[in-house]
């Protein structure tokens, strides 16, 4: 509780019950919980984490040029709840945690870039993978401290990836090199239908652009690419309609991917019956992750590929594959 | 169904009167009903809960049942009023030192605070437990979440002393008095809690599921497809909660093939 992050957290919350619990998972962990119901009325778990605070890269996420991909886990789910989500099957809680122990976590990344597997190419840590940092950022400012400490370490690149609209609580610092900010965006219809508590895909677009003007380094995520009835139609407009918002010169790069989830979380939120229809269409499984077939979903990334390159020809884009 | 559970009889009876509940008198100790209301009197203590729980819980058509403990606590004099109604979100068992938390889901106006049980009744323990002492909630917890999940599990208690009455004197309180004041947010509670359940509807109906079992008969579907085919009439009736499941071609010589081509139709049809 001494922890300024923790302080932070109990001032924004004068009227909460504090309960105290030995250790995070005596909540967290529990059996028989029920995700969705608990993603409804969240709780906020703050925790110290111990080791460790990197893990390997997750096979889902797109091929970084570097042997040297981990990453960490400031805070275990997060404030929205889209439908195709791994969070729900990996976790057996809705309720969020925060590691308030921050200068641990940044401890273990100033070791390992003493130790890299490649110390010719960088440490690239995606620091939002279990959750959408940015989107707490007004509740708890772990993306500024994030940024603050990276900013003078060499050889070390973090990712924020995000679908908030909450830019502005980071727009006052100044943008370091080694930090690029993601934002996932879809068509208006995917972000109705499945992405229903992220902020509206405009407000999205509007942080983007804020933070392309104010000289952040931005990444554009098309990721999952749902392919969802007339998807060749909804994804090539909502690209042709997106570059007319942005300057796509400005991008660092696009990222793009199918949906694709591991088999064991996909299974279990299969089994609580998740009333979304994802969970319900044709896939297949291949090196335990459920995913599209491979001809429809090499057909959907080549498509959308070349769309995005007849608008800009030199436009850095990694798909997963 | 939610399953009220109480311990003394001046704890039922305003519950029994409000939800005007009969006597089951097919169990062999107290259970009262009223359609989709029951209420389990346990008696004081630990000793009956397991028995009663269970039994009434095996003996229920009912799967979606949700536990609601009501009853009377002693207090802590500087953190609790008497009269007040609290929900309960940690219980310790003080004999095994067992840590329980209650998931609280639905909004209400109740002050929310910790709970110890213990084996025998606090006369003397004004400064020894922070928040409020039972006899009853820890095992109650205990026995419930092995047979429903954690979110079918409520704790009500209203603080009739301040841990320094014997047991002659606790229940010569006016018990029922101190639950009739607060009825009215119980039932607020109980309409809310309910709802919870809703989240827990299955996808398919009896009558859906009846089509898939048909279906899969006919066409004498392999275990394989027949849980593609549960899957495909998920996704269908997610997109069309009113649609009927479609016709099945009847066809009079089955073989293999043509059961591969009736079964990829169907689902075909019920994923567009």
């Amino acid at each position: 509780m001494d922890y300024p992050l923790a302080q932070i957290a109990l001032s924004k919350f004068p009227k909460a019950k504090f309960v105290e619990i030995e250790h995070y998972k005596d909540i967290f962990n529990r059996p028989k919980q029920h995700f969705q119901i608990q993603k409804s009325s969240m709780k906020l778990i703050l925790a110290k984490k111990t080791a460790p605070f990197l893990y390997p890269a997750s096979e889902m996420i797109q091929e970084y040029e570097t042997p040297n991909v981990f990453y960490t886990t400031p805070i275990l789910n997060c404030l929205y709840n889209c439908d195709y989500c791994f969070l729900q099957g990996m976790y057996p809680s809705g309720n969020l945690v925060i590691f308030v122990n921050e200068n641990d976590f940044f401890k273990s990344i100033q070791e390992k870039l003493k130790n890299l597997e490649n110390p010719l190419k960088p440490l690239v840590i995606p620091i939002s993978y279990n959750t959408d940092l940015m989107a707490m950022e007004n509740i708890i400012p772990i993306t500024s401290n994030w940024i603050k400490f990276v900013r003078e370490l060499d050889n070390l690149k973090i990712e924020i990836r995000t679908k908030s609209a909450l830019f502005s609580s980071i727009e006052n610092i100044s943008p370091p090199k080694n930090v690029i900010l993601s934002w996932t965006l879809s068509p208006l219809e995917i972000c109705e239908k499945y992405e229903r508590t992220a902020p509206p895909v405009h407000r999205r677009i509007n942080s983007m652009k804020s933070a392309i003007e104010k000289g952040w380094l931005v990444r554009l995520c098309i990721d999952p690419v749902l392919l969802i009835d007339r998807w060749e139609d909804k994804y090539n407009r909502f690209i042709t309609d997106l570059f007319r918002e942005i300057d796509g010169k400005k991008l660092v790069d696009i990222t793009l991917g199918v949906f694709r989830m591991n088999k064991d979380y996909f299974n279990r939120i299969r089994k609580r019956e998740s009333r979304s229809d994802i969970y319900y269409d044709n896939y297949i499984i291949e090196n335990g992750t459920v995913t599209p077939p491979i001809e429809l979903r090499t057909h959907a990334m080549e498509t959308l590929k070349k769309h995005i390159l007849t608008i800009h020809p030199k436009m850095r884009i990694l798909i997963w594959e | 169904m939610q399953c009220i559970l109480t311990a003394l009889k001046a704890e039922s009876q305003p519950l029994i009167d409000h939800f005007k509940l009969i006597r089951d008198s097919t169990y062999p100790f107290p259970v009262f009903r009223n359609g989709s209301i029951s209420l389990i009197a346990l008696g004081v203590g630990k000793k009956n809960i397991h028995h009663r729980i269970t039994t009434f819980y095996n003996s229920v058509q009912e799967n979606n049942i949700q536990f609601i403990n009501i009853g009377i606590a002693g207090g802590n004099p500087t953190s609790t009023k008497i009269g007040e109604c609290y929900f309960l979100h940690e219980i310790k068992d003080e004999m095994s030192g067992a840590l329980y938390y209650p998931d609280i889901l639905v909004k209400h106006s109740l002050e929310e605070i910790s709970l110890v049980t213990v084996e025998n009744v606090v006369s003397n323990g004004e400064s020894r437990y922070r928040g409020l002492v039972d006899m009853e909630a820890s095992e109650i917890f205990n026995v419930c979440s092995s047979i429903v999940p954690l979110q079918r599990l409520a704790f009500i208690k209203i603080v009739s002393d301040h841990m320094d009455l014997k047991f002659e004197e606790i229940i010569a309180l006016p018990i029922s008095t101190l639950i009739l004041n607060h009825l009215a947010s119980i039932e607020l509670f109980f309409i809310r809690f309910n709802r919870l359940l809703k989240e827990e509807t299955p996808i398919l109906s009896e009558t859906d599921l009846e089509w898939i079992h048909n279906t899969i008969q006919e066409l004498a579907l392999t275990e394989t497809q027949s849980l593609q085919l549960t899957h495909c009439a998920k996704g269908f009736r997610i997109r069309l909660e009113r649609r009927e499941f479609p016709e099945i071609e009847k066809i009079s010589t089955l073989n293999k093939s043509t059961q591969k081509i009736l079964f990829r139709k169907i689902c075909e049809k019920l994923s567009t």
